[in-house]
Order: C-alpha cells, then sequence, then structure tokens
C-alpha cells in the first residue's frame, strides 16, 4: 500500500466512525490540524482565565468568590489536561507557550475582550461557557478519543459554570434598578462576540477539520442551536437582545440575525482585539517571570521565547 | 515473576479501564497471558500492562474528600437558581 | 458566657478567620498565572481552603456578635479587620501599563509566606483542638485535616527551591529575609487574650506559641541548608529584628487599602442588595 493509500484509508475509516489512539498510526496531516486544533482549545482555556481573573479579588460574596476562584482554576485546569494532548501529538509546552505569547497560534476571539463589570462574570459564565458546552459537546464524538474523552470532563465541569454564571445574572435581575442595568449592560457588549463564537459559517465541506472528524458539527449548526436553547432563556428574565433583526423564522425553520463583521473577528483573532495585546503581554511577564521557578525544578530546558 | 496489571479497551474511543491482573516472568509472556485472561473470547479492542511496582496509589479519603463543604463547585448550591428563574418568568409574564 | 467574653471570643475568631481570609484572597491572585499549570491548580485550591476555613470561623463569630459570615468578611470598615500584615501583601507580580516590573512579589515569596504561616497555624490550630469551647474545638478538627496537606504542599515547595542552586535559592532566602519581621508579626497578642485563657476558651496565648515556631522553621532551614534569621541564645532568641505589629489592632500599610478596595469594590456598589 503507498503512503497515499493508507491515507485515504485512514480517513475514509475516521469518517465511517474509526477512533484513534495516541499511540496510533496517523496521517501527518492529521497529526498537525490535531494538534493546532487542540492547541487553540487550550490555549483559549488559559487566556480565558485572564478576563475573569481580574473579579477574583472583587466578588461581593464568599460563595461568589469561592465560585470565581474554583472556575477560573477549571479553565486553567482544562488547559492542563489539553496541553497534555497536545504534548503527547509531538509538540512540547515549551514551545506551545513559545508560540502562545509570539502570537503565533490562536486563542479563541471571545477572550480578546475586557471585562468592565461584575455583570460581565456573570454573562461570561452563563452565555460564553454556554456557547462553548454547545460546542464541547460535538467534540464529544471526535475521531480522536483522547480528545474526546477529555471533553466529558471538561463539559462535565462547564455544566457548574454555567449554573454559576446563571444564578449570578439571576440574583442581580431580582435585585435593584442598577444591578439589572449592570446586567443589561454587559449583555449588550457580549452579544456581538457571542455570534462570533462559533466562526463563520463555512460550507461543511470546506472544513477540513470536519473532514478529518476532528470536529463533528458545521458551525453554523452550533450558533442555531445556541439561538434556540438561550434567547428564549435570556429573554424570559427581562433582558433585551441588541439585535433588532433577531428572529426565529419558522418558515425556513431557523434564525435570522444582522449581519456579522467577519472581517472583525478575523482582525480581533489575528490579535486586534481591544484587549489582545494587554493579555498577551500579561501572559508574556507572568510566564517570563516565572521562568526560574521552572528551570529550578526541571533543571533547564526552558524555551526562550 | 511480575505483576503487571491490566487495563482494558471493550470498544474503540472507551477509555482503558482496569480488569484484574496477571503474573508473568517477563513481559513477553505477560501480553500473552493478559490476552488469554481477558479477551480470549475478543472483549477487547486494546489491552494495556503496567508494572504493579509502577502504580503510585492516591487512597487517602480526607486527601481525596476533604472535609469542608464545597457546595460552590458543585450542582446542589444552584437548586434555587431554578427557582429564581419561574419567579423571574412570572414577574415578566405580568408585566407584558 | 458573660458579655466581655463572648465580645472576647468573637475578636480572636475574626483574627483568625481574617489571618485565613487574607492569605486565601492573596493566594488566590496566583490563579491564571503560577508558574506551571499543574501547580496554578494545586495552589488555587489552597486558596480556596484557607477562604472554606475563614468561613467556618465567621460562622462562629458570627453566631456570638449576631451577624453572618458574609457581613463579617466584606463588610466591616478597614480598620477593623485584625489579619497579620504580612499576609496582606502581594505576592503576584505587579505591572504598569508599559509592561514594567512595579511591586508585588514572587513565587519564592508566595512560596514562603504560606509555608511559615501554615507552620504557625499549625501551633495554632493544634492548641485550639483543646478550647473548652465545643464549636471552635470541632471547627478546628475538620480544619487540621485540610491543613496537613497544606503543609506537605509547603515542604514540597521549600525543599525543591531551596535545593536548587542559583536563582531559586538566591529568590527564597531574599524572601525568608524580607518576610521575617512580619510573620514574627503573626505572634501578637489579640486584645483579651489573658481573659480567654483564664477563661479555659484558649489554652495559651498566640504569642505563647512563638518559640515553638522559631525551632519548627530553624529545623526546616537547617534541612534545606538556608540560613536561618534568628540565633537561639542559651533558653532564648535573639531576635535582630523588631516585628512587624500592628495588624491585630487594625493598624495595616497601603497594601491593605489596596485589597480592600478591591474586595469590596461590587459589594459597595449597592451595599444593601443581594449578590
Amino acid at each position: 500500500m503507498t503512503e497515499e493509500q493508507r491515507v485515504e484509508e485512514f480517513k475514509r475509516a475516521v469518517q465511517a466512525g474509526r477512533k484513534v489512539e495516541a499511540g496510533d498510526w496517523m496521517p501527518d496531516e492529521y497529526r498537525q490540524r490535531l494538534i493546532r486544533f487542540i492547541e487553540m482549545h487550550a490555549n483559549s482555556e488559559i487566556m480565558g482565565a485572564l478576563p475573569e481573573r481580574d473579579w477574583i479579588l472583587r466578588a461581593p460574596t464568599l460563595q461568589r468568590k469561592l465560585a470565581v476562584t474554583a472556575k477560573i482554576q477549571d479553565e486553567v485546569g482544562h488547559a492542563q489536561l489539553l496541553y497534555r494532548l497536545v504534548e503527547d501529538l509531538g509538540k512540547p509546552r515549551e514551545q506551545i507557550f513559545a508560540d502562545l505569547i509570539s502570537g503565533k497560534s490562536k486563542f479563541h476571539n471571545v477572550f480578546h475582550y475586557p471585562t468592565r463589570s461584575w455583570g460581565d462574570v456573570g454573562v461570561i459564565a452563563w452565555l460564553v461557557d454556554a456557547a462553548a458546552v454547545i460546542s464541547q459537546s460535538a467534540l464529544l464524538k471526535s475521531s480522536y478519543a483522547p480528545y474526546a474523552r477529555t471533553m466529558r470532563r471538561i463539559c462535565w465541569e462547564e455544566a457548574f459554570h454555567l449554573k454559576h454564571g446563571e444564578d449570578i445574572v439571576l440574583t442581580a435581575m431580582m435585585g435593584t434598578a442598577k444591578q439589572r442595568a449592570m446586567m443589561q449592560e454587559a449583555l449588550e457588549r457580549w452579544w456581538e462576540p457571542l455570534m462570533m463564537f462559533y466562526g463563520p459559517p463555512t460550507p461543511p465541506e470546506q472544513d477540513k477539520d470536519l473532514a478529518w472528524g476532528i470536529k463533528s458539527r458545521a458551525n453554523e449548526d452550533l450558533r442555531q442551536d445556541f439561538l434556540t436553547k438561550y434567547v428564549p432563556r435570556i429573554r424570559e428574565i427581562g433582558l433585551r437582545i441588541p439585535d433588532p433583526k433577531l428572529r426565529f423564522d419558522e418558515s425556513a425553520g431557523r434564525w435570522v440575525y444582522s449581519d456579522i463583521d467577519w472581517d472583525k473577528l478575523v482582525a480581533v483573532a489575528r490579535g486586534n482585539g481591544p484587549a489582545s495585546q494587554q493579555r498577551l503581554g500579561f501572559r508574556r511577564l507572568s510566564y517570563e517571570e516565572t521562568a526560574w521557578v521552572r528551570e529550578a525544578i526541571t533543571g533547564g530546558a526552558e524555551l526562550v521565547a | 515473576m511480575q505483576i503487571y496489571e491490566v487495563f482494558r479497551q471493550e470498544r474503540e474511543g472507551d477509555p482503558m479501564v482496569h480488569v484484574g491482573n496477571v503474573q508473568a516472568p517477563g513481559d513477553d509472556l505477560a501480553r500473552q497471558y493478559a490476552r488469554e485472561v481477558y479477551s480470549r473470547r475478543g472483549e477487547a479492542t486494546r489491552l494495556w500492562l503496567v508494572p504493579r511496582a509502577a502504580i503510585e496509589e492516591i487512597g487517602d479519603a480526607y486527601f481525596l474528600r476533604p472535609p469542608i463543604e464545597r457546595s460552590y463547585r458543585m450542582g446542589e448550591a444552584y437548586r434555587v437558581t431554578v427557582q429564581k428563574r419561574r419567579q423571574l418568568a412570572q414577574e415578566g409574564a405580568h408585566e407584558s | 458566657m458573660r458579655a466581655e467574653v463572648t465580645s472576647a471570643l468573637g475578636r480572636y475568631l475574626l483574627t483568625i478567620a481574617d489571618d485565613e481570609l487574607i492569605l486565601g484572597y492573596r493566594d488566590s491572585e496566583w490563579t491564571g498565572i503560577a508558574p506551571l499549570v499543574e501547580e496554578d491548580v494545586a495552589f488555587s485550591s489552597l486558596a480556596q481552603d484557607e477562604i472554606g476555613h475563614a468561613r467556618l470561623y465567621y460562622m462562629l463569630a458570627a453566631d456570638l456578635l449576631a451577624t453572618d459570615a458574609d457581613e463579617l468578611a466584606l463588610g466591616r470598615e478597614p480598620d477593623d479587620y485584625y489579619h497579620a500584615t504580612v499576609l496582606e501583601t502581594r505576592t503576584t507580580p505587579k505591572y504598569d501599563a508599559s509592561g514594567a516590573h512595579r511591586g508585588g512579589g514572587d513565587w519564592a515569596r508566595a512560596v514562603a509566606r504560606r509555608f511559615l504561616y501554615d507552620l504557625f497555624d499549625d501551633l495554632r490550630t493544634e492548641a485550639l483542638l483543646r478550647s473548652s469551647y465545643a464549636p471552635l474545638a470541632g471547627a478546628v478538627q475538620k480544619i487540621r485535616r485540610e491543613e496537613q496537606y497544606h503543609l506537605r504542599h509547603g515542604v514540597a515547595w521549600w525543599r525543591a527551591l531551596a535545593s536548587a542552586d542559583g536563582e531559586a535559592r538566591v529568590r527564597l532566602e531574599g524572601a525568608l529575609v524580607a518576610l521575617w519581621p512580619g510573620l514574627l508579626g503573626l505572634f501578637e497578642d489579640a486584645p483579651g487574650e489573658d481573659l480567654l485563657v483564664s477563661e479555659g476558651l484558649l489554652p495559651h496565648r498566640t504569642a505563647d506559641l512563638r518559640d515553638a515556631w522559631l525551632e519548627r522553621v530553624q529545623g526546616h532551614c537547617d534541612a534545606a541548608g538556608l540560613p536561618f534569621p534568628s540565633e537561639r541564645t542559651g533558653a532564648g532568641w535573639s531576635i535582630a529584628v523588631p516585628p512587624e505589629v500592628g495588624g491585630r489592632q487594625g493598624r495595616h500599610g497601603p497594601a491593605w487599602t489596596e485589597l480592600y478596595d478591591d474586595m469590596t469594590m461590587v459589594r459597595r456598589l449597592e451595599p444593601e442588595a443581594v449578590w
């Protein structure tokens, strides 16, 4: 069998539902796509700790303080699980961090925005995590079995984050006018990043990650799911969604919404979002300033970013 | 002779689950014995053998399940969330 | 319980609770930026544990003072907090807008402070097991079960940094020197401790724990080959530096003002609201 035939056979097998383990033979393109996909997921988890981190000190009750800290800890924990997968696929952690800090690899667009109030803590934990759960649940069917298994644990934990975030929002919506206004204002800022969350509606046949079975559902499908599930829940509690065109088109069986500026998404993901450079700068500093610790316990092997 | 703990995957994509152990003088025979004991009816898609001596066990109950409540990490702390939603939805219905 | 005893016990419980709360707050700042992703998760749990312990102590105090734990933890005026000042400084590095380092600390200081505080807290809680106030003795029993793992974590890092030649060791030594006066300030008595001792609620005063602590710290310094910042003189100890006191009286430094503002920021927006 030629290399090319072997690759084709592998591709047919994963499309037919074959599950791949870390030690199995895999085509180089599959390995590289897995690395890129999981690495971006991992980077997003660790960069996602930064916007919420500022609120660890500011949570208004002990229970909220503990829940916010535990939630961010979970996100870092997810990064740890995912970095291990990437390392097992052949990319060392020092290199992963070097690429993150230099901007060579990416992290999710939703983490390129600043947080401005306690409302953001609720909206992020509830709706950003809800959006994430929808795409992560689709990854339970990934052809790469270690990733799919890791996702079981991650989805389980995300369910608690959603509850924590929803409870913050609901409690404020039952509170004073100022509290309600805080939640409304946060939702208005986060709506656009949420609509961009799954990326542009790339035709499924052009999406190579779908072809390799790394992910299992198309971007627009995921967005429609999110809207179906969460638009009623958001409206029901008295929040207004800042999109006058948003409605469910009964005849087409899908949600219609205002045009999304996909060029803006590309710019944000490339590091030109409102908080991109500040976040990367902070990550770089905190990584560089702790290099001596890693050196002390591993006896060197530190890669210069 | 060495003892090997055996982990089995029963279907593609499943996690490796501990099923037991075998005793063997070395890795090669351990592989044979593990297959005979744990997959002679083809129950496994894959087996892992780990020398028992390589296993680091943590079985300390207080370490694994610390005694002070951590409901903030779990769902039970948010049972009230459902009630809050119901109340807000009702208020909304009255207003409109 | 007589009113003055209730009030002294409430005040003492606040002192312990504040110590745990403030250390937990400061250590939680490492969440997301610790030196290793694995350690990030571990250190965050230690911080959460401390806040969980603080909450237990606040609940005990709230019973005596007829209020609630959140009100005590986040609703007091800044000079009504009684933690030792060494716990209020930040150990995470701080940067200005240009990215230049502007104060804060480093991982060596975080590790050293936590470990040496935990050694102190171990002695304190060991004594509190013998308190005649049953709710306190009961809570402390649970808390100590968690704290023994904190000590193991602390020893592991203490040894790891001390045994690495070069920068790690230099930083750990530097942290020890910088923290020393503040650590000695942990042994400042809370007002009313004499009364609590005579009533049997406390086996002995906080100040009485100091020599046992010095002995343990010296043991850990010797084992790791680190210079011990004080000297033994016959039966006692020669302490070259004056301890940094005032925390137990509600007197704190600028780091506390900054932390207090952050801790209470959301709450102060709408003080009567439910969050």
